[in-house]
């Protein structure tokens, strides 16, 4: 059974429709993101979760139980903001108790699980500390255990970890994962960072423009984008309009063969060409097409190129190696396409 | 979860409902009536009575309103000196004696008008210590230097409004960017250029709003021109004397006049006061700017000697509260001192009667003005208004820009006769009418504070109290009385000291039943009696020190509540 389900749900803030969807199922016990650009929607959608927002139209169902209606303290829903919202008049100890005691649970069992909820997260040395005075991490870490300690059916984020330096955030990213395994708690996360949605999730919901693009796994997604706007959010694409007639791509100059696209019909279409499906090779190599170098910026692991082919700029992302090291600006290289990478779509601008 | 709902809504629904008729009843109603009466003529709606007023002939209006005019222009000017220079030193220099001089400077926020004035008239006054001394030491037959009329208004005003522009200059002056200064000296410009091309335009929007704001409260002064204006009418003094002389209907056309200019005021005041926030981009360096030697000593010589002059008055006031009865009538200090003056306070029932009015009074006003004060404010920040907000604090916030004497008038004008409002009773006369009156003049200053720190609640705390749980109430009393706590206390201190010397229209509606300290303290000078006036004043300063130690101690006690 999924542990939330939207059905039918739009919400319009004044004249303009912030989110539509017809349907999303979010499976019990996983860690489910949704991921867009900012103004798609998404965090609205997490917020008509939550219950800050109403729908102005639709249902939406957790465990089966319509609680479009209930007011956010009766959805039995933990949240984690985005600027945690930790109270800052209270210590450590009283954020995490603060809804044991709204619910008047025995002073006891509040002490034993807030004690817990914080083992979990590892700040019990801080049970005593006020908030204002925890670093950003450990703050986010007590927004975690003040959400957790309810033992919610559902554990949504706002995009948690924007906040956070980025070797922190890489860090607190694991701990998140590693606690949702450990507690098998459906996790509804928002974020607008890729590389953050596919680390974590089971499934990732792409949005944009209020609407959902693609609902699929990590690698469904990025592999088998539904158009060209998932491809160049989900990994970075060169998006390249042109004509599509007869197994072959042309845009101005730019020519190439494309099998495995008979949904595509004849006419206008976009090329998405995924950084890493430019193989840049050496001149006396054999390759399809010869490209000038324009820019070179050098990363350690990986050498980023910007590429002039036949009149087309791209960008292509290789592993470093001696080669790319001897590489220079305006130097001419071959370049062949892992075709695998490389999706043909219907159409201009979808 | 119907019923819970409703009830949800009939317990916000309450509080409001409370608040909105008490204001529009008490506050608003009153205002509306009595420009209602200023234009009725023998029952018919005329604007006979305001030709009449304003027409040239009529010399003593417009000398009052002269009067006015010219005392708020010199008080703007000499309190801007004086406010300027106290925090220009108290913020760029360093010596030994600041920090007492920066906690001594706000003094006169908890200093009652009345109390200001009567230690002034002890100082400075024709029969003062001062002049007094100046006599002897020159053997002359007329008091020298004996400050009267316009000068001793004039230095009273300076002395009670001065820190509207230190308290508008402090931040500005502390945040000033020590590079801005580097940066103008860098490419040429010598001191007097950077103050005047770089630190007066950061400075200019604080200096505006103190400005305004010092005029507006001069304009509303009462007391110092009441007690030290002679035949000279101002324009709030000729309002009380109108009443007097039992023409309520022209008072209340001459309130309508000085009600809109000052409304006028506050306006402007609002304006200038919601664009003077800068954003600074990029870091800014703190620090201070570098003054020369001389022109720093002259700073601090000057700061020091305004300190002292603003200290006599409250020590000497202290000294004549200890003198014997008839000790003091022609030599220059008391010649015997005595308890007697406090003893008397404690033990006689009569003249422990006015404490006894104006404390149980203040209770009474705080309560008011906390309940529909915070009711109010949340209303205004959380209520989602849309583009009735800034109309609905406008009109909320009015009575702040009203003098005294206005309200007062008002509030004669409704409850002279049994009204409705009154519970069929004629209020003028009552018990109730003062408090009521302290209430319309008071609120404003629980609405600002807690409206303030309404608005920097971070909403999504409250968001936080519902996901985990917490409903309505719960929210309300965990985590938003908390927070805003200190700011409603710090209203509520400003209540409390505005309604234990309060003077301006305690004047005006007094009776036997609720005579409070101020009225008391007057009544005690036209009897010659300084040393019971000077008694009172004391005991008035100590109960204000009660409340600000009050205000301090539940202040820190909500930063305790939480910790285990």
């Amino acid at each position: 059974m999924s542990a939330v389900s939207i059905v039918g749900v739009s919400k319009m803030f004044e004249k303009t429709r912030a989110v539509h969807i017809e349907r999303l199922d979010i499976p019990s016990g996983q860690f489910f993101s949704i991921l867009g650009p900012s103004g798609c929607g998404k965090t609205t959608l997490l917020r008509m979760i939550a219950g800050f927002e109403s729908p102005s139209s639709g249902r939406i169902l957790v465990n089966g139980d319509d609680i479009t209606e209930k007011p956010p303290q009766d959805r039995g829903i933990g949240m984690v903001f985005q600027t945690y919202a930790l109270f800052p008049h209270m210590t450590v100890y009283g954020n995490v108790a603060f809804g044991l005691e709204v619910r008047n649970t025995q002073k006891e069992e509040i002490r034993r699980r807030v004690w817990e909820s914080l083992e979990a997260v590892d700040l019990v040395r801080k049970i005593d500390e006020h908030v204002p005075r925890l670093s950003g991490g450990e703050q986010q870490r007590v927004a975690v255990a003040r959400a957790l300690v309810l033992q919610p059916s559902i554990l949504l984020f706002d995009e948690p970890l924007s906040n956070l330096d980025v070797s922190l955030r890489v860090k607190t990213r694991e701990e998140i994962r590693a606690l949702q395994r450990r507690t098998g708690i459906t996790t509804v996360y928002v974020t607008h960072d890729q590389e953050e949605a596919m680390s974590l999730s089971d499934r990732i919901a792409v949005m944009r423009d209020g609407v959902l693009e693609q609902v699929g796994t990590p690698e469904e997604v990025y592999e088998q984008p539904v158009n060209p706007f998932v491809a160049k959010f989900l990994g970075g694409a060169n998006l390249v309009e042109g004509h599509y007639a007869e197994k072959r791509f042309t845009a101005g100059k730019f020519a190439v063969s494309v099998r495995g696209a008979a949904k595509v019909p004849a006419g206008n279409a976009t090329l998405a060409i995924r950084h890493e499906a430019i193989i840049v090779l050496p001149l006396k190599k054999a390759g399809t097409f010869s490209a000038v170098v324009q820019e070179k910026e050098y990363l350690g692991f990986t050498t980023n190129l910007i590429l002039l082919l036949d009149g087309l700029e791209v960008h292509s992302s290789m592993v470093s190696s001696t080669f790319s090291n001897q590489l220079h600006v305006g130097d001419t290289v071959r370049i062949r396409f892992d075709m695998e990478m490389v999706k043909l779509f219907p159409g201009w601008r979808t | 979860m119907a019923d819970l709902k409703s009830f949800l809504r009939i317990s916000i629904v309450i509080p409001v409902a409370f608040a909105a008729v008490v204001i529009l009843g008490y506050v608003l109603y009153p205002l509306f009536a009595m420009a209602r009466e200023s234009l009725l003529v023998h029952g018919v709606i005329s604007f006979d009575r305001y030709a009449e007023l304003l027409s040239w002939h009529n010399t003593g209006f417009w000398e009052a309103v002269l009067n006015s005019i010219v005392v708020s222009l010199a008080t703007v000017v000499l309190s801007g000196v004086v406010g300027t220079l106290f925090a220009v030193t108290l913020t760029q220099c360093d010596f030994v004696g600041k920090k007492a001089i920066a906690s001594l400077a706000v003094l006169p926020i908890g200093l009652p008008p009345l109390v200001g004035v009567i230690s002034f008239l002890f100082v400075f006054g024709e029969s003062g210590i001062i002049p007094r001394l100046l006599q002897q030491m020159f053997v002359s037959e007329e008091s020298i230097l004996g400050f009267d009329g316009f000068a001793a208004i004039l230095m009273v005003h300076v002395y009670s409004f001065y820190v509207y522009t230190y308290l508008f200059l402090l931040p500005p002056l502390r945040n000033i960017d020590a590079s801005l200064i580097e940066a103008a000296s860098s490419v040429g410009a010598g001191a007097w250029t950077a103050f005047r091309r770089v630190i007066l335009p950061e400075i200019r929007p604080a200096l505006t709003g103190a400005a305004l704001l010092t005029f507006m409260a001069s304009m509303a002064s009462f007391t110092a021109p009441f007690l030290f204006g002679g035949d000279k009418r101002f324009l709030t003094t000729l309002i009380y004397s109108t009443k007097l002389n039992g023409d309520i209907e022209l008072a209340a056309a001459q309130s309508v006049l000085l009600g809109i200019a000052s409304v006028m005021f506050f306006f402007f005041f609002r304006r200038t006061a919601s664009t003077s926030t800068r954003a600074a981009k990029g870091s800014t360096r703190d620090g201070k700017i570098t003054i020369t030697p001389w022109p720093r000593r002259i700073l601090i010589a000057g700061t020091i000697g305004v300190f002292v002059f603003e200290l006599l008055p409250i020590l000497t006031i202290l000294m004549i509260a200890f003198a014997k009865e008839g000790s003091w009538t022609w030599q220059i200090f008391p010649a015997s001192y005595t308890l007697e003056n406090f003893h008397k306070l404690f033990y006689d029932a009569h003249v422990f009667e006015p404490i006894l009015n104006s404390i149980m009074m203040s209770i009474l006003t705080l309560v008011f003005c906390i309940l529909v004060g915070v009711t109010v404010s949340y209303v205004i920040v959380r209520g989602s208004l849309g583009r009735w907000k800034a109309p609905v604090e406008l009109l909320v916030n009015i009575p702040f820009a009203l003098p005294g004497t206005i309200i007062a008038i008002g509030l004669l004008i409704v409850f002279n006769s049994s009204h409705i409002l009154g519970g069929f009773a004629v209020l003028v006369g009552s018990f109730w009418i003062l408090p009521i009156a302290y209430f319309a003049r008071s609120y404003p200053l629980v609405v600002r504070s807690t409206s303030a720190a309404l608005e920097t609640l971070d909403g999504s705390l409250l968001e936080a109290g519902a996901a985990l749980g917490a409903g309505f109430w719960s929210r309300l009393r965990k985590v938003v009385l908390p927070l805003i706590g200190s700011g409603i206390i710090s209203g509520a201190l400003l209540v409390s000291i505005a309604s234990l010397g309060e003077f301006v229209s305690s004047i005006l509606l007094y009776s036997l039943n609720n005579r409070p300290i101020a009225v008391e303290i007057l009544s005690q000078m036209r009897m010659y009696n300084f040393g019971g006036a000077a008694a009172y004043c004391v005991f008035l300063l100590l109960l204000i020190l009660g409340c600000v130690w009050g205000a301090s101690f539940a202040t820190s006690r909500l930063g305790h509540r939480q910790r285990k």
